[in-house]
């Protein structure tokens, strides 16, 4: 059954949201949405929905101490845990706690046969990275009948991710402070913007379209996706989640801001092609 | 220092040519990419043909041919891997580096005689990635650029797997292998082999539509630069130092071999000086189209003075003349593969893998016309006759007194 799932925020309606994604602090890429760990346990009591623990930062060597209790602790609090380091694959696997992962990757993600590997691996939910093209859901969803297979169907996709802090690094070259609300870069022969945020982190940077492929979402479902995820970081328009839902269902008409990102875009210089 | 389990210098090589000049001027193994699943598709990538050669080569003095089969598949990618992988095993090719889960799997389905390292392009950041990569078969994993010393060292006392360290050459700004950037401005897959390098452009910062700030937003870094922590690497344990760089020149690669051979070799007879180490910096850095940084490797940590601000590239350096292909003892022949103008007169240094370099004169010049004064044409079947004995891949640099 098809679910449709967000990133935690109270900006957002939760009419048609079936399960909250939650960035939990110091192990999440998002510093806005970040809720600490024993908040986001009490949002999990409170609320009637399935809660996910979204922890995909790459861990550093030096973290791994002091992170392994909060990724226990988040592993044996959450319905299910958004990851993309294979730290938390062990530490789950350690635990018998396997059932819970979700495999979310930015980019490993997107053939069939990877996903095949990762399943033999114990691994049973997927989000497809967002690179994937339409025949690579298609292939996946085809292919994988025994699992749950989604993908991020709302939202700006992260196009990169960085340890280091650019804008940090901006600042104190040029002796600047910067107000860091809303920060957008443009690269100089192109006329649309990209967000960039930094946190403890690092720096990611966003693509400056909204990905949604309203028109093929009925589709995926038929097939057997599983979750439609929705990231609401610096959209501005209003019921998400009921555009979503309509989309599901194939009851929308065009939508002039949705992008299909890189499904159909013909890549120069791949191999194997 | 024990001379047991010397640290490898692992050198990138873009063709048979480079691949040859590394081994000759110092690397104990080469990394390559084939014709397919392999990342940077503007290298002069090798035919099976080809890897058959070089590794011939490489086994004759005893050392590896490593092939990298490391893009990011998407389903259709994989046709023909099987059949790739069997090619690249009967060529007796040491090991692949790979980023793909499948491809693992599938080199353990095959029971191929060749290891597999895992790429850099994984991230691997911490003991436990390794762990994962381990428990699957992989003998080596290349670690993440953002790992620092202390970091490399945490892992190699935890894991039983061999550490890769990357040493020297061009460093990507965010974590490899999950950055699209080039994908999403000109549909250039960097996981696929069409990396536009697109960190490195010029982006400006708005806040609220307005511009912040007149000069450029660069999110690209300066180049790697760690020969004075290849000490602290071989304390550690690390099994592999690797330079970046393919699509760098026969000069690049043959220089580079030999500064970095040379300050391990004194590392480990116990003759590392300052001196030794100022002359290995002043190499690189001539050599280096970038300004440079330690990056992650620098003991003080990640510095803002690591990133590019403005647009730095240095002068390339034009001293590389060109190299001696082919050397007729009896005639004193000498054929060059020309890379900058020659003129008769010039003082040359002949810069080589075997001996310390030294000074020749070049008294005449031909080319497939006749004889010439100047050489300044590519692919002209330059020639020269010079007594001093000489051999194949020894480099032609400008005399600089």
């Amino acid at each position: 059954m098809a679910k449709i799932v967000s990133i935690f925020t109270n900006d957002i309606s939760s009419k048609y949201i079936d399960a909250w994604l939650i960035p939990i602090k110091k192990l999440s890429c998002r510093s806005f949405f970040e809720v600490d760990l024993n908040k986001a346990i009490e949002i999990r009591k409170k609320s009637n929905k399935e809660i996910y623990f979204l922890c995909d930062k790459l861990i550093s060597e030096s973290e791994t101490n002091e992170f392994k209790q909060l990724i226990i602790n988040c592993l044996e609090n959450c319905d299910l845990l958004f990851f993309q380091d294979f730290y938390i694959y062990n530490l789950a696997k350690e635990y018998n706690l396997l059932s819970k992962l979700v495999y979310y990757s930015p980019t490993l993600c997107t053939s069939y046969q990877e996903v095949s590997i990762l399943k033999r691996l114990g691994i049973n939910n997927f989000i497809l990275s967002k690179e994937s093209t339409y025949d690579d859901y298609v292939e996946n969803l085809n292919n994988h009948h025994d699992i749950g297979l989604g993908m991020l169907c709302f939202g700006y996709p992260q196009i990169y991710y960085s340890k280091r802090k650019m804008i940090t690094s901006f600042e104190t070259q040029y002796k600047l402070t910067i107000n860091r609300d809303v920060l957008k870069i443009k690269e100089k022969t192109r006329d649309f913007y990209q967000s960039i945020i930094e946190d403890e982190n690092g720096t990611y940077i966003f693509a400056g379209e909204i990905f949604f492929p309203y028109q093929y979402l009925s589709e995926f479902k038929s097939l057997g996706m599983e979750m439609f995820l929705i990231d609401p970081s610096f959209v501005t328009i209003k019921n998400i989640d009921e555009l979503v839902n309509n989309a599901l269902n194939g009851n929308l008409e065009e939508i002039d801001f949705a992008s299909t990102y890189l499904m159909f875009k013909e890549m120069v210089n791949d191999y194997g092609k | 220092m024990t001379m047991g389990n010397k640290i490898e210098l692992l050198m990138p090589a873009g063709d048979l040519t480079r691949l040859k000049v590394a081994l000759l001027y110092g690397a104990d193994a080469v990394f390559i990419g084939g014709k397919m699943f392999s990342l940077r598709a503007k290298a002069s990538n090798f035919t099976i043909e080809d890897i058959t050669e070089g590794v011939k080569f490489a086994h004759s003095l005893d050392k590896k041919v490593y092939v990298t089969v490391n893009i990011i598949p998407h389903s259709s990618d994989l046709n023909k891997i099987e059949e790739y992988l069997l090619s690249l095993d009967n060529a007796g090719v040491d090991a692949i580096i790979v980023s793909s889960l499948y491809i693992i799997n599938l080199v353990q389905k095959l029971k191929l005689k060749l290891e597999c390292h895992v790429s850099t392009q994984v991230s691997a950041t911490n003991r436990e990635y390794v762990k994962f990569y381990e428990n699957l078969g992989c003998t080596r994993v290349v670690l993440a650029r953002e790992c620092s010393l202390k970091e490399i060292k945490s892992i190699k006392d935890n894991v039983n797997a061999e550490l890769e360290v990357f040493i020297q050459g061009g460093l990507c700004s965010s974590y490899s292998g999950k950055c699209t950037l080039s994908n999403y401005f000109v549909n250039r897959d960097a996981n696929r082999g069409g990396c536009a390098h697109s960190c490195r452009w010029d982006y400006s910062l708005y806040s609220n539509d307005e511009l912040l700030f007149d000069k450029p937003f660069k999110i690209a870094s300066r180049d790697l630069m760690g020969i004075r922590v290849v000490k602290d690497l071989i304390d550690i344990g690390v099994s592999s130092l690797k330079v970046e760089g393919r699509m760098k020149s026969i000069n690049y690669v043959a220089l580079v071999a030999k500064t970095y051979r040379n300050i391990i070799d004194s590392i480990y007879e116990d003759t590392l000086s300052e001196e030794k180490l100022l002359s290995a910096e002043n190499t690189l850095k001539k050599l280096e189209s970038r300004p440079l940084c330690e990056a992650f490797l620098n003991k003080e940590g990640i510095s803002y003075l690591d990133q590019i601000y403005e647009n730095e590239s240095l002068m390339v350096n034009k001293s590389y003349l060109g190299y001696i292909s082919s050397y007729d003892l009896t005639s004193h022949r000498v054929d060059i593969v020309r890379k900058n103008d020659i003129f008769v007169g010039q003082e040359i240094e002949v810069f080589c893998y075997d001996r310390e370099p030294f000074v020749v004169k070049i008294t005449s010049l031909f080319d497939k016309d006749g004889e010439v004064q100047l050489a300044n044409k590519t692919e002209n079947g330059l020639y020269s006759f010079i007594n001093e004995e000489l051999k194949p891949y020894y480099i032609l640099r400008k005399y600089e007194e």
